[in-house]
């Protein structure tokens, strides 16, 4: 059966354990491998903590977690409303990071494409940034 | 606390518990480098027997203390790695430049 779940949490780091976790209970009914589960969890935290640390820089803000189950189809989104990103394409070279003074290794991208089968971010200064990942869930079996 | 510090001589062990993410790295990172400076550590040695979990915040915590420590001569050990965060290793080029050990 199909499933969906919404979050919305306020941006303090405490909060990207909580939302790793949250998504990786919702998949386990896919019954996902140990390795397809951590791949999960950490581009969940990636784009979580980009959020809070990138889009809210360390400030108040909120933080929406979308995510839903089609067949074996796992979709994420994970919605701020910071900032946003002027350079999505240099955003996303890996190594790059505006935040190098906060020890961001600028990995953080490079691991949601890896560990996840898609990635799309769309962005606007001012306004925010959404992430859009999806997986699909046993195919390696 | 969400990290064991063990000091002996020049070398610091460091035994975290629970997932080395944003949250805890910005907790352990300033403790970390209070000993490096006050006891003039050299070698620092990672004990992940009890952690589950690390991401790219996990990352930037160890090649920050890798940078520091690199300039003094000495060089980072990690231990006990389970299969995700070894990975972690492997995918950022981390495993280049500290010593993987296996037990």
């Amino acid at each position: 059966m199909d499933n969906n779940i919404y979050l919305k949490f306020p941006a303090i780091s405490e909060n990207e354990a909580f939302a790793r976790v949250v998504v990786a209970a919702f998949v386990t009914r896919l019954d996902p491998t140990l390795e397809e589960m951590d791949d999960i969890k950490t581009a969940v935290s990636e784009a979580v903590t980009n959020c809070i640390v990138h889009g809210y820089e360390n400030t108040y803000g909120e933080i929406e977690l979308l995510a839903w189950v089609k067949d074996r189809e796992l979709s994420i989104e994970i919605r701020d409303k910071g900032v946003g990103i002027e350079d999505i394409k240099k955003a996303m070279e890996p190594l790059y990071t505006t935040k190098a003074k906060e020890e961001r290794s600028g990995m953080g991208f490079s691991f949601m494409e890896v560990f996840m089968d898609e990635l799309l971010v769309e962005s606007k200064v001012g306004e925010g940034t959404t992430v859009k990942m999806k997986k699909v869930i046993g195919v390696g079996e | 606390m969400n990290c064991e510090f063990i000091r002996e001589g020049e070398l610091l062990t460091l035994k975290p518990r629970g997932d080395i993410d944003h949250h805890l790295s910005s907790n352990i990172r300033d403790e970390i480098d209070y000993y490096i400076y006050k006891y003039g550590i050299k070698d620092i040695l990672f004990d992940f027997a009890n952690v589950n979990f690390m991401d790219s915040s996990g990352v930037g915590l160890i090649m920050g203390r890798y940078k520091k420590i690199k300039l003094i001569g000495g060089c980072i050990a990690v231990t006990n790695l389970r299969p995700g965060v070894e990975r972690i290793f492997q995918i950022s080029g981390l495993h280049k430049l500290v010593e993987i050990r296996r037990n």
